[in-house]
Order: structure tokens, then sequence, then C-alpha cells
């Protein structure tokens, strides 16, 4: 397939929801394909099926999300530092401010390139000589390329720079993130709070690449510690949650970049739009690599039910849920009905199975 | 559930093509009408305060409240007002209920029963709104009990074994076995056309999956949000903001209407799935009426007896209302976990004995022996138990079993040999138990022998209960591990309408 026209840096899809994206299912052929080639799976479902339903998010979250990000950040960050000073996350005299976001985020600058070059930029003066200390709105990252096919793009929400309390001199940096969703303490929904500290382990990784790249990385610190930005229940109002341990999960990203680095490396270095119209091509790329249906396609993935529909055509036991595909090794949904049946069993696999729906506690008669 | 046996279960309600019964019994206690409040909420996108909400008792009609647009702080305290005084009236708050004599000093059992566990999120975050609001406008005493009492229902309904917070979808999950993965069995519409009129499995999963793209949960459907309820409120907002109430009368109707529908499909969803638990033939689990007893006591200690003190109004006697952060240290979580364990043995132990699906359970965990008794010895002061099942049981010398259906029948253990299987037992019981059926004769009587048994772990539910009051206090030495962590001191409460 010929290079794609469109232009890698013109690429505006997230680098990070296309790898959380792929951690969903790192078994679905087509879901990486989807990934590293950033094409919608959406466009795909729709290609597949018009008539498959979109999986939008809602339209008064998404503003709710603008505003309450945009909230954090106006006047200077007035908000967003005085929670952090409430919390102890910043010291008083750590006061200042650098906004990172583009002007299609409401921002000062210009585009994505911009925002990687000032980004780059403050990295190299914080290991040299710089005293900024304080909080930097979307300080964006471009991870060198061969990390993510074929080139990755990270925006983090928030990154705070403080003294080093350990060295006693330099800077430390601490990577945070917003979410809307009110902070219940004990009571948070665990998927939310485990999905925001895979992103900022995600952060943390990518990071360590970047000052590599940049070669400051053994003159600026970067903490393992991130920080939540929540709401207060049925409020606007920022709710700090800090002390997020982030280093298993920066393991879990350099580990998962090296399986999907693995298993893309024979594909073609090209990229889709990530926009809901895409090439025919780079759906057809997608639409012919092989699905593993599971019940996690079920929450991310617009194609879940034509692959759901393919699953109970080959009968696999993953209709049911991944512990009776497990349960089952193999064992088609068929053959399980023939069996249960009074079919005989042909093999040691279908006896065991027999075996074990017909003990006495199972019951089954 | 042990997952193994899930899995079995489950593959074999897709053999049979449709759910099927869970056991003998019924482990989910369904109260009298006049008894069950059904909730239903709907919520916007990003917000975290109901937009809408459906509310009647079982079979009556029901009562529904929404607002134009639930980004105004006020409005939804106004709307919210209503929903407080039916909700707090159905509890019998002392401040709400007519009758003051000092029989209705005391707490009776009620239910509210919520679609899904969404719907139990917005009990939490209406109390983290209200319960400890400093909001100064009318009626504001009246959203801060419904605060305290919507954080006690949601305390309430994470406790192991609790009847008064039932989340319907739970409700027919612990009543029959479904052929469709977990992850869909979340949704109630889905669980409910299993044990729909279709004839066949395709039919059933076809019909199952229809309903499963309506929206059960607290959470609209984004395409309902962005096609119809979007534009509403867009129109809605468009007057000046001290305008659009009196403006926005038509905008809001048409709002209500959206909502109305959500609400009324969610409500019905509840009403259906009562009304098939009662239709059902199989009798309920006789030891219901003990965790309705205990669950009766408790709500009364967490909720009740707090109402009842803040309704007084003496100042020696003030409430002590649970946290609404959940364990903010780690003794109160040590506490917690305790006081969860020890509430999952005792709803084990009045269930187990009513429900052989369980008592499978339990065995399947190594928690109990099936087999037979070999011999009496002694005038019946030592049993040969001989089990089959299961290979490897997880017992100790020295623990107590019971036999299953007479839990107060139980037998000490002196020894184990995994290789003949023998087991050797105390009874702790001399002569017949009268009132108990047959099974209860004396340990000496012969009808004992080669009686197959299935014999149950008493898990001494009382003892984790004290552990638990144990790890919550300070130790009396300097040292106590649990100092060394910390925790984030608690915000300022907050005042209702601050966000905008």
């Amino acid at each position: 397939m010929e290079k794609s026209k469109k232009s890698v840096a013109g690429s505006r899809r997230d680098t990070r929801r296309r790898f959380e994206q792929w951690v969903q299912n790192p078994a679905c052929g087509a879901n990486l394909v989807s990934a590293v080639h950033n094409v919608k799976m959406g466009a795909v479902a729709r290609r597949e099926n018009p008539l498959a339903p979109k999986e939008g998010q809602s339209v008064f979250a998404l503003a709710r999300g603008n505003n309450f990000e945009a909230s954090l950040v106006r006047d200077g960050a007035k908000v967003l530092l005085a929670s952090m000073h409430k919390v102890g996350l910043l010291t008083k005299t750590e006061k200042s401010f650098l906004d990172f976001r583009t002007s299609a985020n409401g921002g000062p600058l210009a585009d994505l390139d911009e925002a990687i070059k000032k980004s780059e930029k403050l990295l190299v003066s914080l290991a040299d000589t710089s005293t900024f200390r304080g909080v930097v709105s979307s300080l964006t990252l471009r991870i060198p390329k061969g990390v993510m096919l074929p080139e990755a793009t990270l925006i983090i929400d928030v990154v705070c720079i403080k003294d080093n309390p350990e060295e006693g001199t330099g800077a430390i940096i601490s990577v945070g993130e917003v979410k809307t969703y009110p902070d219940r303490g004990g009571y948070t929904s665990k998927s939310d709070l485990a999905k925001a500290r895979a992103q900022m382990g995600l952060y943390v990784h990518a990071l360590e690449l970047v000052l590599e790249k940049l070669g400051v990385s053994t003159s600026l610190a970067l903490s393992s510690e991130g920080f939540l930005i929540l709401t207060y229940p049925g409020s606007n109002q920022p709710r700090i949650r800090m002390g997020e341990d982030l280093r298993f999960q920066a393991e879990r990203a350099k580990r998962g970049f090296e399986l999907m680095g693995e298993s893309a490396e024979r594909m073609p270095d090209i990229i889709g739009a990530g926009e809901d119209e895409e090439d025919l091509d780079m759906i057809n790329e997608v639409l012919k690599a092989p699905v593993a249906f599971s019940d996690a396609c079920l929450s991310f993935c617009e194609r879940s039910e034509a692959c759901f529909n393919r699953a109970m055509a080959d009968g696999s036991g993953a209709v049911l849920g991944d512990e009776v595909e497990r349960f089952l090794g193999g064992l088609s949904l068929s053959r399980v009905d023939e069996l249960l049946d009074g079919a005989k069993a042909k093999n040691s696999a279908e006896r065991d199975f027999l075996s074990q729906m017909k003990s006495s506690i199972a019951g089954f008669s | 559930m042990s997952g193994e046996l899930e899995t079995i279960r489950r593959i074999t309600a897709w053999h049979a093509g449709s759910a099927l019964q869970r056991g003998e019994v019924i482990n989910v206690h369904v109260a009298d009408n006049d008894e069950i409040l059904i909730l239903s909420f709907v919520r916007m996108g990003g917000e975290s305060l109901p937009w809408g909400v459906a509310l009647g008792l079982m079979g009556e009609e029901a009562e529904f409240f929404s607002v134009a647009d639930p980004r105004n702080r006020d409005l939804v305290a106004t709307s919210l007002i209503e929903v407080a005084k039916r909700v707090l009236i159905h509890f019998g708050h002392p401040d709400f209920t007519e009758n003051t004599d000092e029989t209705a000093m005391m707490y009776r059992h009620r239910q509210i029963w919520v679609p899904g566990r969404s719907h139990l999120d917005l009990l939490h975050t209406i109390a983290f709104a209200y319960a400890r609001t400093t909001w100064d406008r009318p009626e504001i005493e009246v959203l801060r009990a419904f605060g305290q009492l919507c954080n006690c229902l949601f305390v309430e309904s994470q406790r192991p074994g609790q009847q008064t917070v039932i989340v319907a979808s739970d409700a027919l999950k612990i009543a029959h076995i479904f052929p469709g993965s977990s992850v869909r069995q979340g949704h109630l519409g889905y669980l409910l056309s299993w044990l729909g009129r279709q004839r066949t499995r395709q039919t059933r999963l076809l019909a199952a999956h229809a309903a499963e793209k309506l929206s059960v949960a607290a959470m609209l459907d984004p395409e309902l949000e962005r096609g119809q309820l979007g534009p509403l409120v867009e129109k809605w907002n468009e007057p000046a903001w001290d305008e659009r109430v009196s403006k926005g009368k038509k905008t809001a109707l048409a709002i209500s209407l959206v909502l109305q529908t959500e609400l009324e499909r969610r409500h019905q969803l509840v009403e259906s799935t009562i009304e098939i638990l009662r239709q059902d033939a199989r009798a309920y689990n006789s030891g219901l009426t003990d965790l309705v007893r205990i669950g009766t006591d408790k709500f009364s200690k967490l909720w009740f007896d707090n109402a009842l003190r803040e309704s007084s109004g003496n100042i020696d006697e003030r409430p002590f209302w649970p946290g609404l952060w959940g364990d903010v240290s780690a003794r109160a979580a040590s506490f917690a976990y305790h006081q969860r364990v020890a509430a999952d043995r005792e709803r084990v132990h009045f269930l187990v004995h009513g429900d052989r699906e369980l008592q499978n359970e339990e065995l399947m965990k190594g928690h109990g022996l099936r087999g037979k008794v070999k011999s009496v010895a002694g005038n019946g002061s030592t049993w040969t138990f001989v089990y089959d099942y299961p290979e490897l049981p997880s017992l100790k010398i020295g623990g107590t079993l019971s036999i299953a259906g007479i839990p107060k029948c139980s037998l000490t253990i002196v020894s184990i040999d995994p290789e003949t299987r023998e087991v050797i037992l105390v009874p702790g019981w001399k002569s017949r138990k009268t009132g108990v059926g047959p099974a209860a004769e004396a340990p000496s009587d012969r009808s004992w022998l080669r009686q197959t048994l299935i014999l149950l772990e008493d898990f001494p539910a009382n003892l984790v209960a004290k552990l638990s009051y144990k790890v919550a206090k300070q130790s009396e030495t300097d040292f106590d591990l649990l100092d060394y962590f910390s925790f984030e001191a608690d915000d300022v409460p907050v005042a209702g309408g601050d966000d905008e």
C-alpha cells in the first residue's frame, strides 16, 4: 500500500486513546490495525453495517469537561493553583503558570507543532537553569518514531513542576490528569480510577522517553507519583487526589509499547485521519484483519455487535463471556449442545468437559 | 458464587435456551407493596445530580420530577425537595410522619428498589450535595435530611445480606441463571427479556439484545442527548439567566416529556422484576426472615436513631452520621472490612441451610463435606463420617460443622484423614431435637447411619465482628502500625449553587 497522503503531523487523534484502545483487547488483530494506523473503529463498523450504533460521548459531558478544564486554567490558573496550594502539592511560592493549549482547545498556541516545540524548550530549560516552578497546562510530547508506529503525540492535561526535595536543587516534574467525574472517596468508580492511572502511567513513560531524547534525563527529575484533578460531587470545584503511585503503570505502558511495536512490526508505515470519514483502503486494512471477540469489546468497540454475531456463527464460547471461552478450551457451543444432548465424547477434552458438567455438584442432567 | 460453578450454570442455561431458576428457593426479600418504593434516576452526561426522578410505591402510579437544565443547582434543589419529602415519609422520618406516638418512634422495615447499580451512585452524590450543606435557602432542612438518608441507604447497600436497598438486576440474578456474559447481565431489560414469552433460544437472544439497546442506567443514551435533549436545553438557555424559567415553560415541558419516557421505562422494568419474583412458584428462603430482622436493626441504628436524635434537637444527644467519603483511615477501613466479612458469613449462615445451590457453592469452596455417617460410637459421643466431596476440604481440626438444614446440630472436628476420607466428629447435641424434623434425632440414634449428609462449616461471624471492634480500638501501647497510614483531610463542605 502506498503511503497515505494524510500528513503524519496532521493527525489529530490522540495517541493515548489509540494505545488504550489497543490495550483493551490486544488479542484482536483488527483492534491492533485500527490503533496503529489511526483508523477509527466507528468508521469501520459503519462500513461493515451502516446501521451500527454510534458509541458517541455525551454532548453535555464533553461540554462540561471543556468548561471544567477551562475554569481551572482561567485567569492564570487561579483555581488550579489555589487547589494545589491547599492540598500542599505546591508551595505558595511555586505559582507560575504556562498554557500550552492550542487555539483549537481555547489556548494561545497555533497548533500541535508549536506546542511540542514550546514543551521541549521548557523541558530543556528546566534541566538547565530555569527557575520556573508551578503548573503547565497541556504539555505536548512527541515520542520518538519507532516507539509507537508510525508516530505518537501525547498531550498531558496538567504537569506540576516544583523544587526537587531529594536533590535539594533542580526541579521535579509530576504528571496530572483532569477528569470531570466526582471524587467520591473510597466509592469513586474503580474502573474510572484505573483508566486515569493507566493514562498517567503512559504519560510518565512518554516523558521518560522524551527526556532521554532531549538528553536531559539525568538533570531533570521525573516523579513516579501523579495526581488526579476530579470534581467535588454536585459542583465544579476541583478536588485533588495526590500520591498516585505510577511506577507500575509506567512499566505497563513501556511493556505495552514494546508489545504493540512487535505486533505492528510488519505493518506498512501509514496513518489514517482518525476521522469518521476515512479512506476505503484504510478501512479495508482493518476489515481484513482477524478479530477476537471478548467481554471488553462491549465497552469500547463499535464493531462489537458484528463481532458478536460472527462469534455466534462460529459457536465461540466468548458470546457467553470470557470465562466460558476459557472453560470450553476451544470447544464450540454447537458441540457443547451435541455433547449435552448425549453425543459421545470424541477426545479427552470433550470427556473432561462432560465430567465437569455432569459432576454431582454442578448437577447437569 | 463459585466462578467455575457459575460458568457451568451459564452453559447449562445456554443449552436450555432460557434463563433457569437458581436453586429451589428465592434468596431475595420482596416486601409488600406499601413497603416498596421504586426509585429511578436519569442524569445529564457529566453531571452528578439527577436530571429527573421517577418514584412511586409498588402497584401505584409513579410520579415524575425533572428540571429543564440540571446545571442549575437551584432548580435541582427545588425539584428534589418534593422527592425528598416522599422518600423521607416512606422511611418514616420522625419529622415527616404525622403519627408521633411512641409506637411510631420505631423503625419499620422498608425497601427501595432501583433498576441498576448506577442509580445507587446518585444516592451517594445526593448525599454529598445536601447531607452537610450550609446553603441558605428555603426548606434546606428537608434536603439535609434527605442527604443523610441517601447516604445511609448508600452505606447500607454495601452491606452483604442487606434487604433494604434492592438493585433489581441483582435481584433477578440472585433468583435466576442467565445465558449471557456477566458484562451484559448488568442490564435489567436484557435480563427480563430472557424471562419473556419468546419460545426459542434464538428469539430470546434477539429480544435480549434489542432490549439492551435501550438505556436503563442513570446515564441517558448519548444519541438521545445529542438529537432530542441537546437542542431543547440550548433553547431553554437562550433567554437571560433570570428569565429562563418564566420564558422557557414550553421548552421545560418538552424536556420533561422526553425524560419522563426514559424514567417510565426504568420504573416499569423494576415493577416487572418485582412481579416476576412474586409470580415465581418457588418459596422464599426461610433465612430471609432473619436477614430482614438484622437489616431492620442495623438500618435503625445507622439512620433512624440518628434521625430521632437530630429531630429531638437535644445537644447532649447529637447524631453520629456516617461519613461520606468511605473509610478515611486505615483503622476505619480495617473495621469496615471485618464487618463486611462478618456480614457476608452471616448472610451465608442464614441462607445456606435453606438452599441446596448455596450448599453446593460452599462445598465447591471446600467449606463443608458431603458423605455418610459410617459409625456412631460412645453412645453418640463420636461419629465417623466418610466424605465423597470435596477432594480437598479446607477445614481445620477443632472447627465446627453443622448439618445442612439443621443449623443447631453442630459437630466438632476431631481428626481428618484425607487418605481414607474419614473424619471423626463430636456431636454438640445430646438428645433428640424436637420440632426440626426426623433428621434431628439424638446423635446416638441408629437412623443417622449411612445417611447422606451435607455438613457445612460454621464460620464464626460473631468473632469476626468482635475482631472489627478490636482493630478499631487504638492500641494500648505506643506503637500501632495503623498510625503509620495517614489520610487526606476532608474538604470544607460545599454549599449548593456554588459552581455557576
